[in-house]
């Protein structure tokens, strides 16, 4: 590739020469080397504009979406660190397939929207950056019917779209994310690196994002719910159930990294009072329930 | 003879310890019910929660229920869920909330085919020790092996239009709405 540059420029210039009535043996004396050397410096300058450009965009709140995945790809296999899928391959594909269909209702249906159900018998549900989003199954066995578990998906894609945790992870770990996007994502110095950025990241959903996220979350999922043809109404049978658990133990995060339920109800209550006009609420399709039904069985028989 | 002490003890039975409600839905926190569905129309009725209910039409986020007496009015929809309940006295009192809430949708979901016995944790516990708690976010280290098989898991477009279909989802344009106060 590079020898085929260096050709189609040594032809220009051959031609050139013809057309102004310079040519000259000398003319076609071309120093190979130092063309070499200028390619390499040319090289050189560009891999540094590079590095420059992503450190500009990160100081201004710019990640490429191929960044956005690779950071949330390895965020997310964090918490599958701490707690890993439910072994059930109809329950995984289940909420991938209630959760896709969301996110192709939202703003950002391209990306590689991937679900799953996590072993902890914590009540919470956790977005990461590129479209990666777990719920546990100590939360997810509070849901009683598709409405209510698209609630909660619809609420966690909407942290994506907005991109409120890889914000919240620029703020924190500018220094990790660009030392892991600076090395070839192949290497083992990336790998290395990605595993500090990881490190510096997760302490994100143990401390919380802004409480105006979580507000903005609800309001934009119930919407996306709504255009997914599911009761919008069921986010809020969702956190009637939750504030009803109390001060529990499997709720001790939850609880302390978003606003008191009480106060999101009542917000969401009002807001969709005011402007959220549907004339026939959907029914439920039940799915859920049958589901569920074959799987308690499967395990208890087990 | 017989009779009359299965009687007495059908009534005792009934007097001290729990009251089995037979109904479609239950009222799940203490609340007043509208005449209408809006805050802004006379209030009728006040219910305790744990009270049965039978739900009879809804709009928006109103549901209309037929109460015991026979009488009908309006209540927030997240104030009733279906299902009927068996509630104590005592849990009838404690508060105005009910604290049951958590059982009973544990109990609609399906997941647990019996009281006791549910969707189990105990199937990955060979693993170790596994959770969410504050700690154990901060001490996690990235599993790819658990990420590639949870990718594996991914939906492609048509068989998740497919999937809709088949669950009679319609997918419809809507707005977003405008932020709140909270959101300032």
């Amino acid at each position: 590739m590079k020898q085929l540059k260096a050709l189609q420029i040594l032809a220009t210039l051959f031609f050139l020469s013809l057309t102004c009535g310079f040519y000259s043996p000398a003319a076609l004396s071309f120093d190979w080397d130092k063309m070499q050397q200028k390619i390499e410096k040319y090289k050189a300058k560009k891999k540094e504009l590079k590095a420059k450009k992503q450190q500009l965009d990160l100081a201004t709140g710019k990640v490429s979406q191929k960044d956005e995945i690779n950071i949330g790809r390895n965020v997310i296999s964090g918490l599958l660190g701490a707690a890993p899928l439910v072994e059930d391959d109809r329950l995984q594909q289940y909420i991938n397939e209630v959760g896709y269909w969301i996110a192709l209702q939202s703003e950002r249906p391209e990306l590689p929207w991937t679900f799953g159900v996590i072993n902890s018998p914590h009540v919470n549900a956790f977005a990461s950056p590129g479209g990666f989003i777990v719920v546990t199954l100590g939360l997810y066995e509070l849901l009683e019917n598709e409405s209510q578990l698209a609630s909660i998906l619809a609420h966690e894609i909407s942290h994506v779209i907005e991109k409120h945790h890889l914000d919240a992870i620029q703020d924190t770990s500018k220094k990790e994310i660009l030392g892991a996007l600076a090395v070839k994502a192949t290497s083992k110095k990336h790998r290395e690196k990605m595993q500090r950025l990881v490190n510096s990241s997760v302490q994100i959903y143990a401390r919380g994002l802004d409480k105006r996220f979580e507000y903005g979350a609800d309001r934009r999922g119930v919407v996306l719910a709504a255009r997914a043809g599911y009761d919008p109404y069921a986010l809020l049978d969702v956190l009637m159930t939750l504030r009803s658990l109390g001060q529990e133990d499997t709720m001790a995060v939850f609880l302390n990294t978003h606003p008191p339920l009480k106060d999101r109800i009542t917000v969401l209550e009002g807001l969709m009072d005011r402007h959220l006009h549907i004339e026939k609420i959907p029914h439920d399709n039940e799915r859920l329930q049958t589901m569920n039904q074959s799987l308690g069985k499967k395990n208890t028989d087990g | 003879m017989k009779l009359t002490r299965f009687r007495l003890l059908l009534l005792v039975t009934f007097l001290t310890s729990t009251k089995v409600l037979a109904s479609d839905a239950t009222i799940i926190s203490d609340t007043a019910l509208y005449e209408r569905p809006s805050i802004a129309s006379p209030q009728t009725l006040f219910a305790k929660a744990g009270t049965p209910v039978t739900i009879v039409s809804r709009a928006g986020s109103w549901k209309e229920v037929n109460i015991a007496d026979g009488s009908l009015a309006w209540v927030r929809s997240y104030k009733v869920r279906n299902g009927t309940i068996i509630i104590t006295e005592k849990e009838k009192d404690s508060g105005g909330f009910f604290s049951g809430l958590a059982s009973l949708s544990r109990k609609a979901s399906g997941l647990f085919s019996s009281e006791k016995k549910g969707y189990s944790f105990q199937r990955t516990a060979t693993i170790g020790v596994r959770g969410l708690s504050e700690e154990q976010i901060k001490k996690a280290t990235p599993n790819l092996a658990e990420l590639r098989k949870m990718e594996s898991y991914r939906s492609s477009r048509k068989k998740t239009q497919a999937y809709a279909q088949k669950g009679k989802l319609k997918a419809t344009q809507l707005a977003h709405l405008p932020r709140s106060e909270a959101e300032q």
